[in-house]
């Protein structure tokens, strides 16, 4: 055998034997999940630019009212640290070209992701383009363009909020910031139901029957409203569309129906209705009121419904087994069969809500003698309890955001009642009603649509 | 002794017969009494006068209330009296009297010779029957307002109180004096449990008010009820008085 | 010999030379495969992932547009005023937030000293009540995970998808990035003291969802694994991948480890 040929031999079964390795390298490495402390997310909020010097006067207030909305929002989400303006590079970002990332790295915390962007208007028309930047890997992201009339510039500002959130977060949350409350506003001697933006803008009257209505609450698509009125004479459920406000049709009972309850599925409803024993106990029909059927059958008032988001299991507050006045929270399941009380401290606890993730009930409790409410959570597995306000005034009527994080309540601590939004830690706390007596509030489901992106 | 046996018992036939015809006779025949012996009036010294007398009612009819003038004269008489409370008059005189039904006045007039009697009578008319004027009528409202009062609670309770009872028997009286009022009863509480639980409770308010209603004989058609809740207060204060009269159970008229 | 006796060391029998040129065709047909595998991944990419100076314009992909927001594209409920009658009287528009008068309500909950692991995985406030239990530290509570490590470059850890090697690991990508910080707050650490390491894979579908998950390497403890996939599953649906990774199936592995520094 020649020399050439063993060396070429040697050389072959080298370069077999290290491409093996190499192929078995070729496997995708893993991401390596490490508990580091939190790494903050810190994000740089630009603010947005005219895109056309030359309209920049005639948009200087849509461009003000764009920046703030989207810094609180994006403040409110609780996911980002948000650097302070004060220290950005002072050239305004108009085209993405125009970030210098050297000069952002320089700052005293290490930037994640830059929002930026600019506004134009034509026609009547308001144009934003905006956009990500990823500060790490020194790249922009994909952009949105939002067009809008000038009085939808706040909506403007809160669908970029939410695209930030939903992609910031993988989709942990989808954003809050285009979601409604609804709520309960006292005018004169009448109450009606209102609904308002998250952080209680636009607020517009729902109802305008000059009667009582109470208990608002949302269907899961956000297509229907049901509540509780006196338009009629006696306290009755009614479930308006709120896409164009027509009644579905509902029965009237002619004595006591209470706090109605959509159920996840969006096709049935579970209230509290007065039986011939004299009591009310916990009901569950079809939306138009068929198939009724009394799920709690005990004598003591039973009311409060609220739906696991599976919609297999109910909790709700009821005065059996204490005092009365000490209304407690239990879980049964949809039929009503298995109760089991999840709340067993004493006092006075109701107004039960299930968060959107299944994994707690909000509720409002208080001290027998006491007359201030607390909002507390309790995990709906093992019932651990936690505290979520405190101090002066009375809060209470607890609603999640859809995305689990925030909720909003009732509380006196003013004065008089208004709504307010927070973090479920009890930051970013928010009044967000002013004037009158405002209670019983009702976070809508998400009002957007992932599909695109 | 032989006699003839025809012979004894014709003789028995006949006293037989004779016995029955005296007896019937007997029957018959009534002696007449005698005639009363007549009695002579012997001369005496001459007897005393009878006494007389008269008695006039003027006028003979009167309404009542009115009165009319007894007047009467007699002779030959020592006392006189008329009855129906005049008792012993002079012998001519004269008395008003007023009697409120038809009297009959009966005068005697005694003396030596004897009595005399005379009479009188007083009739006593009804007066011209005048129409009182109509007392005036309290209407379903105002008898309601006056006579239906509301009831009131204990923190967080929907049992009736004692005073509570006696308030409802009372209105329970009162409905069965005006079969056609219909109520409404109207649960109400203080502000201080929660709205949802409060509207409950004042739905077992008003239902524990009707029912006692009904179980004092009220017809449960004439009842319903509502609950308020908080959403109603009488009075926003917050002190103890002022919740006192939120938790209440308010009657009103349907 | 002295092919021989050179080659014995690799235990190599020695070829006669009368085979050589069928053996050499077939070194020639090896090293031609071996190439093939070794590169082949550019001449068929199976997810290229090219970023920043990879594409074109530098202007950052795609820019997609939103029509005009009344519709609120795909959502339903936007109250149409010319349908719903205009109230009466419109509340007063709040003012801006004012955030002096903003009193944060509980002096029983820690306030977050950094951002956002959502509030029921802190610590339980002094309870008022029986049944709170007050829950010691989670150990990494505050977790999102640190990338894994390596900056650039296709192995350095983060995620190599693409076979080959080079331009812009997939694991910089800030998708990869966002993705891994969820999963990592989702993921339920073991007791202090327990060391677990564990790999899933799983396959994101360009809506978001996950699909395929499966456990590539057992930490040797069913608990430990399921808590892993756990937070994998409680990750679904992720938010979409961005249009660079459009149309494709993102094959992810993660990596669980703790504790950290091992």
């Amino acid at each position: 055998m020649s020399a050439k040929i063993k060396i070429f031999a040697l050389l072959l079964v080298v370069i077999s034997a290290a491409s093996t390795t190499l192929f078995t390298q070729e496997e995708p490495p893993p991401i390596t999940i490490r508990p580091t402390p939190s790494e903050e997310v810190i994000l740089a909020v630009a603010d947005v630019q005219p895109l056309n010097a030359a309209r920049s006067g005639e948009l200087s207030e849509a461009i003000r009212v764009f920046n703030q909305v989207l810094w609180d929002d994006l403040a409110f989400s609780g996911f980002f640290t948000l650097a302070g303006k004060s220290f950005y590079p002072p050239e305004p970002i108009v085209r993405p070209e125009d970030v210098r990332y050297e000069a952002w790295a320089t700052l005293p915390w290490s930037v994640s992701f830059l929002t930026a962007g600019t506004l134009d208007i034509s026609g009547g028309i308001l144009k934003a383009e905006l956009r990500l930047f990823d500060m790490k890997a020194r790249t922009p992201m994909p952009g949105l363009r939002i067009s809008g009339e000038k009085d939808q510039i706040r909506s403007m500002a809160h669908r970029w909020a939410d695209e930030i959130v939903y992609r910031l977060t993988a989709g942990a949350s989808r954003g809050v910031a285009m979601t409604k409350i609804a709520f309960t506003s006292r005018r004169g001697n009448a109450k009606e139901i209102h609904v308002m933006d998250y952080d209680g803008y636009n607020s517009r009257a729902f109802t305008h029957n000059n009667a009582i209505n109470l208990f608002p609450g949302w269907a899961p698509d956000n297509s229907k409203l049901s509540f509780v009125s006196y338009r009629t004479g006696k306290p009755e459920i009614n479930v308006y569309s709120y896409i164009d406000g027509s009644r579905v049709a509902f029965p009237m009972f002619n004595s006591f129906a209470s706090t109605p309850a959509i159920s996840p599925s969006g096709t049935e409803i579970a209230f509290s209705l007065r039986t011939p024993r004299g009591d009310s106990d916990l009901f569950v029909s079809k939306l138009d009121g068929s198939g009724r059927r009394n799920i709690s059958n005990h004598p003591a008032a039973d009311f409060a419904p609220t739906w696991s988001p599976s919609g297999r299991q109910i909790a709700f507050a009821s005065g059996r087994e204490t005092r009365p006045g000490h209304n407690q929270i239990y879980i049964c399941d949809a039929d009503g069969s298995n109760v089991r009380r999840i709340v067993k401290e004493g006092g006075d606890a109701d107004s039960p809500a299930w968060s959107p993730d299944g994994r707690w009930i909000a509720f409002h409790w208080k001290p027998y003698r006491s007359s201030k409410y607390d909002i507390f959570i309790a995990e709906a597995a093992s019932g651990q309890i936690r505290q979520l306000t405190s101090g002066a005034g009375s809060n209470e009527v607890p609603t999640w955001a859809p995305d689990g994080r925030h909720i909003a309540f009732q509380s006196n601590r003013t004065g008089s009642w208004q709504i307010y939004i927070m973090l479920l830690d009890g930051t970013e706390l928010r009044m967000i009603t002013r004037q009158g007596n405002n209670t019983s509030p009702a976070w809508s489901g998400y009002f957007r649509q992932v599909s695109e992106n | 002794m032989r006699r003839s046996p025809y012979l004894f018992s014709a003789a028995i036939t006949v006293i037989i017969a004779l016995l029955i015809s005296a007896s019937a006779c007997k029957k018959k025949v009534q002696p007449t009494p005698p005639p009363a012996a007549v009695e002579t009036r012997r001369p005496e010294a001459p007897p005393p006068a009878a006494p007389t007398i008269s008695l006039t009612a003027t006028p003979a009819a009167i309404e009542k209330g009115e009165s009319s003038r007894l007047s009467w004269t007699s002779t030959n008489a020592t006392g006189v009296t008329i009855d129906n409370g005049l008792g012993t008059v002079e012998p001519s005189g004269s008395r008003e009297v007023s009697p409120s039904v038809s009297t009959t006045y009966m005068a005697r007039a005694s003396g030596p010779g004897g009595d005399a009697v005379a009479e009188a009578r007083v009739t006593v008319t009804a007066p011209p029957s005048v129409t009182p004027p109509p007392l005036p009528a309290i209407s379903d409202s105002e008898f309601f307002t006056s006579n239906i009062k509301d009831i009131f609670f204990d923190y967080d309770q929907y049992t009736i109180r004692e005073d509570a009872r006696v308030t409802l028997m009372e209105n329970a009286r009162a409905l069965k004096e005006r079969p056609g009022i219909r109520i409404l009863i109207e649960g109400h509480c203080d502000d201080r449990g929660s709205e949802k639980y409060n509207l409950a409770l004042g739905d077992q308010r008003a239902n524990a008010a009707r029912d006692f209603l009904i179980g004092q004989g009220i017809e449960a058609s004439r009842i319903d009820t509502v609950s308020y809740g908080e959403e109603r207060p009488f009075c926003e204060v917050q002190d103890e008085e002022c919740w006192q009269l939120n938790r209440r159970a308010h009657m009103t008229m349907r | 010999m002295n092919s021989r006796s050179s080659l014995t060391l690799l235990r190599i029998p020695l070829i006669r030379e009368r085979y050589a040129g069928s053996f050499l065709a077939s070194i020639g047909i090896h090293i031609l495969a071996v190439m093939l595998v070794l590169f082949g991944g550019y001449l068929f990419p199976r997810q290229v992932v090219q970023i920043g100076s990879g594409l074109g314009g530098g202007m950052g992909g795609d820019i997609s547009t939103v029509g005009v927001i009344d519709e609120l594209s795909g959502g339903t409920g936007m109250v149409k005023p010319s349908v719903v009658p205009k109230p009466p009287a419109l509340l007063e528009e709040p003012p801006p937030v004012d955030r002096s008068k903003a009193v944060p309500i509980p002096q029983t909950i820690e306030p977050r000293k950094k951002k956002p692991a959502p509030a029921p995985s802190k610590p339980a406030p002094k309870p008022p009540s029986s049944n709170v239990i007050p829950t010691a530290p989670e150990p990494g509570s505050g977790g999102t995970g640190g990338r894994g490590g390596g900056s650039g470059g296709g192995f350095g850890g983060g995620i190599g998808v693409s076979i080959g090697s080079g331009t812009g690991g997939f694991g910089d990508h800030w998708y990869a990035r966002v993705v891994e910080a969820r999963i990592s707050s989702n993921w339920t650490r073991p007791p202090e003291g327990v060391r677990v390491e564990v790999i899933f894979s799983f396959d994101i579908a360009s809506d978001g969802t996950i699909r395929n998950i499966k456990k590539e390497k057992s930490s040797g403890n069913a608990v430990l694994d399921l808590r892993a996939e756990g937070a994998i599953r409680s990750s679904n649906p992720l938010s979409a991948p961005p249009p660079e990774f459009r149309g494709r199936l993102i094959r992810f592995m993660a990596h669980f480890v703790y504790p950290p520094n091992q």
